[in-house]
């Protein structure tokens, strides 16, 4: 069961830093303002949410003896 | 570092995070949770910060300061035929780089002057979609531009320092120095960029 909460978490954390990347990717195609704003203002974020979920998911897994 | 190899780590970091995303049980295993942490946090911390590096080098080049529609005339400017428009003097003589032609006169030479550079940029950003844009030719600077930034260059040069308009009265030289005579709002050199004018103006092509 904790398996799977923790795999749960893993594969939302993978979500939410695919979309970041890949929005980055795309505003790397254009050299305009908005593309940089949207690399900031989103896709930072959504990154930087994911890799917390995953960090989260790392500290609170617990040690199997 | 070109476009090109962020595009691609960006491309390799967003399918290794998709891997693990569609396998999460692969961090079951001991391989599985090192692969989970490349794909998951170094791999996308590495990315964003090629990207938001590239960012900040694409946000200095003029083409992506006239990218924005209300900056075509400043464009326009810096092709005038006419020794007397700064901008278009120093864009036509390379004595500013051609492709970072307008950050180089519009950044503050300071410790900070990038990020307030792009502090100002988010502000022009927000006066363009969420505010009332001016007209071109009603764009004024924040606060008055510096003396600092003109003598990032030409401080020391022999033109700069003996050239007679600079020894009009004893102390212009040191006041202009100083920043208590503005190079630009003195009566000196006060031919900017004067978008409102450009209708008349005729304009230099390179190459002819």
């Amino acid at each position: 069961m904790e398996k799977l909460v923790k795999e749960r978490r893993i594969r939302w954390a993978a979500v939410m830093i695919g979309a970041g990347l890949v929005l980055q990717f795309f505003t790397l195609l254009r050299v305009h303002p908005l593309a940089f704003v949207v690399f900031l203002a989103v896709g930072c974020p959504l990154i930087a949410a994911g890799g917390i979920l995953y960090l989260w998911t790392l500290v609170t897994d617990r040690v199997e003896p | 570092m070109s476009p090109s190899p962020i595009l691609v780590l960006f491309a390799l970091s967003a399918a290794l995070v998709l891997v693990i995303g569609r396998f999460s049980r692969l961090a079951r295993s001991r391989e599985g949770r090192i692969l989970a942490f490349l794909a998951l946090l170094i791999l996308p911390v590495l990315s964003v910060w090629a990207g938001f590096n590239e960012h900040m080098e694409r946000a200095t080049s003029t083409s992506f300061c006239l990218s924005c529609h209300v900056m075509t005339d400043y464009g326009r400017s810096l092709h005038v035929d006419d020794r007397s428009y700064i901008p278009a003097r120093h864009f036509q003589n390379n004595l500013i780089p051609r492709d970072h032609a307008c950050y180089t006169c519009h950044t503050d030479y300071t410790m900070f002057g990038t990020v307030k550079s792009k502090i100002r940029g988010m502000r022009h950003l927000w006066v363009q979609y969420a505010g009332a844009a001016p007209k071109p030719a009603e764009i004024k600077l924040y606060t008055p531009f510096n003396n600092r930034e003109c003598l990032h260059c030409h401080l020391g040069s022999r033109k700069f320092e003996e050239v007679t308009g600079h020894h009009k009265t004893p102390e212009l030289l040191g006041n202009i120095k100083a920043g208590t005579r503005s190079c630009m709002s003195s009566g000196c050199h006060d031919t900017i960029h004067d978008v409102g004018s450009l209708k008349d103006a005729t304009f230099w092509k390179e190459g002819k």
